[in-house]
């Protein structure tokens, strides 16, 4: 069961650093990416999970399977939004969104 | 018998409520007929309730009459139970009185005329619906309902300073008014497991038993909520601002009922229910009783503007009732009761006529005014004796209300005789001020030189901080006319001082609607009393001399005034 | 296996409310897409219609005997029922109001409705959702339609940035969900059916782990983003200023009462053991909401800023529900969402309508209006005063049932907590109310003095006018005549199983602590 663990502190590692990402980058794309990571850590902590304790249901992977399809849908409304922000404001830098009191 | 089974009082309540609901569909342009859709909504509600009482009111019985008891949201255990005894039938046909004179009042009143009596029958239904809920959760509601209306008819119809003094009233009685809630809360829930029924009705939670430590804590909770209605001494700070602010027929109605919400309060639930503490805290009622007509006299004798110093002699007259709550006599809380009736039409009858004043000479500084005796000999002498009554003079109803407190304490055998003699003493002292200050008004404002005429020109303020329909019309300053009292307002106050005149002569007009619960109020108190001074000897040994156990004589002490 | 039997295995019968929504959405969609433009004339009408034959179709599932669809995936007991039937109301209200808002914006009328109408479908399975990954799949449904709707107005910079904030916050927080979600399915051993993970994780002797708490936290983190309580609330002042006026109106109600179905279902359900826990975390969170939303409501000039933090301090008293979780508790909230939907809808519809009219929505800007527009001013009044607590309208009597359940079980410094920021909350109500009734003709603001003549002929007013007075009629008389809201709350939380074996537990919030045999057998049969 060593294995485990081993994937799962990856995971956490992978989410500490998803996290970081979101609270330092001024990019928005880059602040997209980070939810990535955050998203991608889980699906390894699920994946980990369903290969260990559920090989028989595999509801981790299906959960996994979910997750990297709406993942993908968000990161398509989110790109939407970023381009069009783009187009309004000629820049993706979350410092520059100032209309609104943060 | 179909009288027996008509809700009257559901109908008493509703019927203005109802009639406010019509008044944005009637068809009027220049508010002439909403007017006297108002007056009649209000003469007919008071009619309604003096036939009421007169056919199916038996004021010889302490107990609950006209009872309806209609389940409204059983899952919170809120019933609609409405009915009236000896303490609610003679405060419910004052709130009557005064708001159906006070709209009679509002004659000429014509910005807004349709909020402006719209939301002058809603307060008319609130306060008959304070006075006649049997049921905390509904009393809460009533005296929630009636925020609104009091607000927003100070805030739009006043002095200067209306706005500020409107917030100040609604935060300050919206505080306070958290602990009637948490009160009843509870008490409703004490002692009952979540499953089991409770009740909001307090008839049954009189029955109930607290323990005295729950007990004293509810009873200080319920005597902030009230006391800052009734404007005890700390908690009195909005009173001066609403009542002097608030355009003069808002201001008969806040003195003259919403200020007995907070004595009706007091006795309903402080006394009624919670009759052990209440032997705990009867000392500091006197004390706070006697504070507030010290300062309130005293205060009232440092303000220039006419309508604060009538505020501030409120406040005085209001201790009044806390000495007679506080007495442990059937006279003392009987004078009490009286006091509180009597103050109301008397402090109705001055805040109008500080309103018919402040139409003529549009302002309400006192120094600025001076000779208009001459000029309007009918409101002088109607003012001269509205003063008369407030400053207590023998025949009217004032001297009658403060007897009787006077007598109630100093005949209670629960206080040491050192705490009597200073209470009274100062009590006396400070009835001794009133006149002071009230002679000193009527001498500034009436008598003297005439320096009236150049009112008009007197500075103009902004806009934003212009009075609007301070007094009883909404004439703007220049346009104002220097006539004497018309028949209208001659019959309006005539009407409250033949009232005043009536009850000084006769008291046991007034008294013999209550005398029969008044006393069964103070037996309970007294049972209490004596049970408690028992079981702890040394009650009010602590700062007040030397305690004197109470023997039971209740029988002698019924009617002295009678 | 022929579809009939399937259906009837799969129990396919509990989600036609959704199945009328969805083929409502695609036939909107459909018509949008053949017709153009000229659609826009039925496709709202004919959606409103969907979303109330889909309440009619919740009203026959009620007091189903077999609730669970989909192999444990979709409960549809009494209470997801009401949660699904205030999340379709709530939709079909926005409707209502936003059609002239979208048609005098220029955007398409028909894609917004679509739009809408997945996020109310993604709002009604998450009410529903009895399994980790329908929860997380309908959750995401819900949050990225509301991004989109967010960011419609694309010529908006001030919405695209709206959008852009909503986005990046809603995803991380329902990411950091994700994670707290991934560890209890570990956890749990591999079981993703909220009503098991319990009985498994005590099988697993997992129940005391430090990795239970950590997924609460992260699970709570996720729920309060959605119920925007204090301090995961920082999105919603921008999000509500940002964006369209009725999509902060289904946000502040529809999206609100499905992250309280599922605080309800997914707290209760997946973490009876660590109920000391989350019943503190929430009691914090409760209180936060409750003081700073009320008081810094209190400093906002923006009409839609101050709603929004007058919505947090509301999302702080429907928690006090939850927490004492009590019959009356749960019912209480169910009361409360539902009386919230009429005020906060109508104040809404009054907000829509000024901008509207004024293109405006500073509360200054109201000053005056009484004069010009009383209608409109007594809905305002009316709804804004029902939000306060005011008797006797209904909001006064879903905070007393709230303060009442809460006084009955105890939670006496929450309800007086609750009790002194209402009075806070008056303050700021009665404020836009003063500017709108007592201010004098001459005090009347600029956006007053030039209000257009009262028309309702324009395309998209008569739905509006109709949400306005729906809104004004049921906050007025709600409170009144509350007795078959009462009815339907008690109903709806004796009727679901879930609550019933949960309601116990608060009595005992340690149970699982001490003595683990006996109370593990009780748990057991409660779950099974």
């Amino acid at each position: 069961m060593m294995q485990l663990q081993y994937f799962l502190i990856v995971a956490a590692a992978l989410f500490c650093i998803g996290i970081y990402g979101l609270v330092t980058s001024r990019n928005a794309i880059r602040v997209l990416m980070s939810i990535e990571l955050l998203l991608n850590s889980v699906n390894l902590n699920l994946m980990a999970f369903s290969n260990f304790l559920d090989p028989q249901g595999i509801r981790g992977q299906v959960f996994t399977v979910f997750v990297i399809t709406i993942a993908a849908a968000e990161a398509a409304v989110g790109l939407a939004i970023v381009l069009s922000i783009y187009r309004n404001r000629d820049t993706v830098d979350m410092e520059q969104f100032n209309l609104l009191k943060w | 018998m179909i009288a027996d089974q008509f809700p009257w009082l559901t109908a008493i309540i509703l019927l203005p409520l109802v009639a406010s609901l019509i008044i944005p569909a009637l068809p009027d342009k220049d508010g002439k007929s909403v007017r006297w859709f108002a007056l009649g909504v209000g003469f007919a509600d008071f009619a309604l309730m003096c036939y009421a009482f007169w056919k199916h009111y038996d004021a010889s019985s302490a107990t609950f009459q006209l009872v309806e008891k209609y389940a409204w949201i059983p899952q919170l255990g809120l019933n609609w139970s409405v009915s009236v005894d000896g303490l609610s039938a003679p405060l419910v046909l004052l709130a009557g009185l005064v708001t159906t004179l006070a709209m009679f009042a509002a004659w000429r009143v014509d910005r807004r005329p349709k909020l402006f009596y719209a939301l002058m029958l809603v307060l008319y239904a609130a306060q008959i619906g304070v006075f006649v809920a049997q049921d905390i959760l509904l009393l809460f509601i009533m005296w929630e309902v009636e925020l609104i209306p009091v607000y927003l008819l100070v805030c739009i119809w006043g002095g200067q300073k209306r706005r500020y003094a409107a917030t100040k009233f609604l935060l300050y009685t919206a505080a306070s008014s958290i602990f009637i809630l948490v009160a009843g809360l509870a008490m409703a829930f004490y002692g009952t497991s979540s499953g089991s029924p409770f009740t909001f009705d307090m008839a049954e939670l009189a029955l109930k038993q607290f323990p005295i430590g729950l007990e004293v804590l509810l009873y200080a909770g319920l005597l902030i909520a009230f006391g800052v209605k009734l404007a005890i001494f700390p908690m009195h700070t909005w009173l001066p601002d609403a009542h002097g602010e608030a355009s003069a027929p808002v201001s008969m109605i806040l003195a003259g009922v919403l200020l007995k919400m907070g004595g009706y309060g007091l006795i309903r639930l402080n006394l009624e229910l919670l009759p052990n503490a209440h032997v705990y805290f009867a000392p500091i009622l006197a004390i706070l009783g006697v504070v507030n007509i010290i300062y309130g006299a005293l205060s009232s004798f440092g303000q220039t503007n006419m309508k604060r110093r009538l505020a501030y002699s409120s406040i005085s007259h209001m201790g009044f009732v806390l000495l007679g709550i506080a007495s442990f006599t059937d006279v003392g809380v009987s004078g009490a009761l009286l006091q509180m009736l009597s103050h109301g039409l008397i402090a109705s009858v001055l805040f109008f006529l500080a309103g018919v004043t402040y139409d003529r000479t549009h302002t309400m500084a006192m120094n600025e005014m001076g000779g208009i005796g001459q000029a309007m000999p009918k409101v002088f002498a109607l003012f001269t004796m509205g003063a008369m009554a407030s400053l207590a003079l023998p025949g009217m109803s004032g001297f009658v209300g403060e007897i009787s407190v006077f007598v109630g304490l100093a005949t209670s055998d629960a206080y040491s005789t050192p705490f009597q003699v200073v209470t009274v003493f100062l009590a006396a002292v400070g009835l001794i001020l009133t006149p002071i200050y009230l002679l000193s008004m009527l001498r500034q404002v009436f008598y003297g030189d005439s320096a009236v005429c150049d009112m008009a020109s007197s500075g103009k303020p902004s806009q934003s901080d212009e009075a609007v329909c301070f007094g009883t019309n909404c004439v703007l300053p220049s346009e104002a006319i220097f006539n004497d009292a018309s028949p209208r307002e001659i019959f309006i106050a005539a009407s409250f001082l033949a009232l005043i005149v009536g009850i000084g002569f006769y008291p046991k007009l007034a008294t013999q609607m209550y005398d029969a619960k008044t006393v069964a109020v103070n037996a309970q108190v007294r049972q209490s009393y004596v049970e408690i001074s028992q079981s702890n000897p040394q009650l009010y040994a602590k700062g007040l001399a030397f305690p004197r156990i109470a023997e039971v004589e209740s029988a002698s002490l019924l009617g002295v005034v009678k | 296996m022929d579809f009939a039997n399937l259906a009837a295995q799969l129990n396919a019968g509990t989600i036609l409310p959704e199945g009328i929504v969805i083929i409502t959405l695609l036939t909107v969609l459909l018509g949008d897409l053949i017709a153009g433009r000229a659609a826009s004339r039925w496709t709202p009408y004919f959606a409103i219609g969907g979303l109330l034959s889909a309440i009619v179709a919740l009203y026959f599932q009620w007091n189903n005997p077999t609730p669970n669809g989909f192999l444990g995936g979709f409960n549809a007991d009494d209470l997801s029922i009401v949660f699904r039937g205030i999340v379709a109301l709530s939709a079909s209200v926005t409707l209502l109001l936003s059609v002239r808002y979208v048609e005098q914006s220029g955007t398409p009328l028909g894609e917004f409705i679509v739009i809408l109408l997945t996020a109310t479908l993604g709002g009604m399975f998450l009410s529903g959702a009895d399994e980790l990954v329908m929860v997380f799949v309908s959750l995401e449904t819900l949050s990225i339609a509301s991004y989109l709707l967010t960011g419609y107005m694309k010529r908006d910079p001030r919405s695209n940035e709206a959008a852009l904030k909503y986005l990046l916050i809603g995803a991380a927080s329902s990411a950091i969900f994700l994670y707290g979600v991934s560890l209890l399915y570990g956890l749990s051993g591999g079981e993703t059916r909220l009503s098991q993970i319990t009985t498994n994780l005590l099988a697993n002797n997992a129940n005391e782990s430090i990795g239970v708490v950590i997924a609460l936290v992260f699970v709570i983190a996720g729920i309060a983003f959605k119920i925007a309580a204090v301090p995961f609330h920082q999105w919603t002042p921008d999000v509500y200023e940002g964006s369209p006026t009725p999509v902060v109106a289904f946000l502040s109600v529809g999206s609100k009462a499905a992250g309280f179905a599922l605080a309800i279902r997914l707290l209760v359900n997946a973490f009876p053991m660590v109920s000391e826990q989350w019943h503190f975390v929430m009691t914090a969170l409760a209180l936060l909401s409750m003081v700073l939303g009320n008081v810094v409501a209190l400093a906002q000039g923006s009409m839609k800023r101050m709603l929004a933090y007058s919505s947090i301090g509301q999302a702080g008293f429907v928690m006090i529900g939850l927490i004492i979780g009590t019959d009356a508790g749960y019912a209480s909230m169910v009361f409360y969402l539902m009386v919230y939907l009429f005020m906060n809808l109508g104040g809404f519809a009054c907000v829509i309508l000024f901008t509207l009219r004024t293109g405006t929505d500073e509360i200054t800007e109201y000053s005056g209006l009484y004069q010009k527009d009383p209608l409109l001013t007594l809905c305002l009044s009316i709804c804004l005063l029902s939000l306060g607590g005011i008797p006797p309208l209904a909001g006064f009597f879903g905070k007393i049932y709230l303060f009442w359940a809460g006084w009955q079980a105890g939670a006496y410094w929450l309800v007086l907590i609750g009790l002194l920021t209402s009075v806070v909350s008056i303050y700021y109500y009665i404020r836009v109310v003063k500017m709108m009734v007592v201010k004098e003709p001459e005090e009347m603001s600029e956006a007053v003095k030039n209000y257009p003549a009262i028309s309702w002929t324009a395309f998209g007013m008569r739905p509006l006018q109709v949400g306005l007075i729906v809104c004004l009629v049921a906050t007025s008389l709600a409170g009144i005549l509350s007795n078959p809201l009462f009815n339907l709350a008690n109903n709806s939380v004796t009727g679901t199983p879930l609550l019933q074996s949960s309601v116990i537990q608060p009595a005992r919030p340690v149970m699982l602590q001490s003595s683990k045999t006996l109370d593990e057998a009780s748990v057991l049969e409660a779950h099974l």
